[in-house]
């Protein structure tokens, strides 16, 4: 039974006994708190009667699903992708690359519409972006995703799956749909070190490639050559990923605020990326910024979407690419007989 | 007689309640351009909403706790007749549909049985949300700020899902074709005259890029844009306005923006226009 009551000096908690010498039963101040406390904003009411019962006031009512707009599984993916075109960039890189900051970077580009000459149509993952931006949801140690997900629940933990977003071209209307996995930077690591890519596979089916490095590596002496070496193998395990598909791949140095890596240090990267038969571009970004004078938040981040993209504008879009399309082939049928696995 | 149902959406003050008062009046007078047939039986609500606006005040938020007051009303038409129903539908039930993805299967049904949606939003609402900036997210990713800020939803993002639920649920209009949106932008007559002249579409479009992008692309609905001044001007803060208001015949109060021939925008006074366009040929 509530032991509240409206006037602060009152003992009736501790002693049962009303200060005004007021029928706890009937007092009006405590009958006045106990409705405030019960009340809850939402649908249903709970009335204490006297036994201390609690008594719904109205019968609870079934609750329809509009749908969530986390990010897509795969079935979402492939569904999208049966319906209309949709270019797909893998984003790879360690842990603490900036894969994360480059992707908030760009939905906060898109939604105050600064990327020029392209605009926000629809994603279908909106509040994952909006939650992902907002340090809401991240990846629980201890409890990282180990596999695509399937269905999409909205959690605490965030699921690995697919951002979308739909962007329209100003100039003439066309329309593009982006597909970016949301990924923990482990997977990247377990592809170098032990040549797990299983989990990868729909790297097979990415139209553009960025291998996200941390712009800070390259600049200090010490570590410079560790993340050199460590991008070099991951190009060749992609190599061997992705068998004849030669998706577009860029380099993407982060942390451009706090200095831009010489060409120099690059020219391993893009010898070896020639090596395995890529044809890499280098876009360094500052996903955010610490020095804004300097250096604007997002810089970089327009060109790089648009250097992507373009790919997709010449593209003619009834007649794809036999290989890409065969992959994607690949793609569906390995999606579909994971979801098969998972029942 | 056919019944077409009209959905009003938006936030708790976007001037849903305000607008079914005034277009009551508008209905009963019958000047515009669709008239109500007879009085309503039930007209209770409407007649306390629009009690405040005749004594020169803006009617209070709607109250939760006094069960459904849907608006209905026959309206005369060059074919049968037809009624109008307003469900009534309050801004918090809209923001709790967003914030958790589900609706109670009573309000699906409503928006399944309507064709037709209006999505009411504020000029310098108190409660719009700006978007994310970098500032704020820089600190919320690396752990800084409140809960209560990790936890807010910007005005546009709510907006945008707004319209996947009403294409996700309307119906088509009894011809086949899709449903229609009426984007109302409210409390029109608060902006200057140089973004008032630039017409809503374009004040949609710098305030919230998001929802304009959203709403181009919309294949599912048929979009048209409104803007919308219930009686003129504001009444609480503008107290010369209130003055005028109070002198003039209620009915020569308020105005809507339409686009007209040669994408030019016009106010006129006819406030049944956007239900008009939304139950019309």
């Amino acid at each position: 039974m509530s032991e509240t009551c409206d006037v602060a000096e009152c003992t009736l908690a501790q002693t049962g006994k009303c200060v005004m010498n007021n029928a706890p039963e009937t007092c009006a101040n405590r009958v006045a708190a106990r409705k405030q406390n019960s009340r809850s904003g939402g649908a249903q009411d709970v009335i204490e009667n006297e036994l201390g019962q609690p008594v719904v006031d109205e019968p609870p009512t079934t609750r329809v699903q509009l749908g969530l707009s986390a990010s897509l599984g795969t079935a979402e993916v492939v569904k999208l992708m049966g319906e209309r075109y949709a270019t797909m960039i893998g984003l790879l890189g360690d842990p603490d690359a900036g894969k994360t900051a480059c992707l908030v970077s760009i939905y906060l580009l898109v939604s105050q519409a600064l990327i020029e000459g392209l605009d926000f149509a629809d994603s279908r993952s909106l509040q994952a972006f909006e939650q992902i931006a907002r340090g809401a949801r991240r990846w629980e140690s201890g409890a990282r995703p180990t596999e695509l997900t399937v269905r999409t629940q909205l959690t605490d933990n965030r699921q690995a799956g697919f951002l979308h977003l739909r962007l329209r071209r100003g100039d003439d209307g066309e329309r593009f749909d982006v597909l970016l996995p949301d990924l923990p930077g482990e997977w990247t690591s377990d592809l170098v070190r032990t040549a797990d890519a299983e989990r990868l596979g729909f790297l097979a089916s990415a139209d553009v490639l960025w291998i996200m490095i941390d712009g800070v590596s390259l600049l200090e002496k010490e570590k410079r050559q560790g993340t050199i070496h460590r991008v070099q193998l991951l190009i060749e395990r992609l190599a061997a990923l992705l068998r004849d598909a030669r998706p577009k791949l860029f380099f993407v140095p982060t942390r451009l605020d706090r200095g831009e890596p010489p060409a120099a240090t690059l020219a391993p990267l893009i010898a070896t990326a020639q090596m395995h038969g890529f044809d890499p571009a280098v876009v360094p970004i500052a996903s955010f910024s610490e020095d804004r004078a300097a250096v604007t938040p997002g810089e970089g981040i327009a060109r790089l979407m648009r250097l992507s993209l373009a790919g997709s504008l010449s593209q003619d879009v009834f007649w794809p690419d036999r290989d890409r399309e065969e992959s994607r082939h690949a793609l569906r049928y390995r999606l579909f007989t994971n979801d098969e696995a998972q029942t | 007689m056919s019944r077409r149902g009209v959905v009003l959406v938006g936030g708790p003050d976007a001037g849903k309640t305000n607008y079914v008062a005034r277009l009551w009046h508008a209905l009963k007078e019958r000047r515009g351009a669709i008239h109500a047939l007879t009085i309503p039986s039930n007209i209770a609500y409407v007649e306390e909403m629009i009690a405040h606006l005749f004594e020169g005040r803006f009617a209070p938020r709607s109250d939760l706790g006094s069960g459904r007051r849907d608006f209905a009303i026959e309206l005369a038409t060059d074919a049968d007749i037809t009624e109008l129903v307003i469900p009534d539908c309050s801004g918090e039930l809209w923001l709790e549909a967003v914030r958790s993805c589900e609706i109670d299967a009573g309000w699906m049904d409503e928006l399944q049985r309507s064709d037709g949606a209006a999505l009411f939003v504020r000029v310098h609402s108190d409660s719009h949300v700006d978007p994310l900036d970098w500032i704020v997210s820089g600190d919320l990713m690396i752990g800084l700020g409140d809960d209560e800020r990790r936890d807010e939803m910007p005005t546009q993002v709510s907006l945008c899902e707004l319209v996947r639920f009403l294409e996700a649920s309307l119906a088509d209009r009894p011809d086949g074709s899709s449903p229609r949106l009426a984007v109302v932008v409210s409390a029109y007559d608060l902006l200057d005259p140089e973004a008032s002249g630039r017409g809503p579409e374009a004040y949609i479009t710098r305030q919230y890029p998001m929802l304009a992008g959203r709403l181009r692309d919309s294949e599912l609905l048929d979009v048209r844009f409104f803007g919308l001044s219930a009686v003129g001007g504001d009444l609480m803060a503008d107290e010369t306005y209130r003055s005028t208001f109070l002198e003039r015949e209620f009915c020569d109060s308020g105005w809507v923006v339409v686009r007209e021939q040669g994408d030019v925008w016009a106010r006129r006074p006819d406030v049944t226009l956007p239900i008009a366009w939304l139950v019309g040929e």
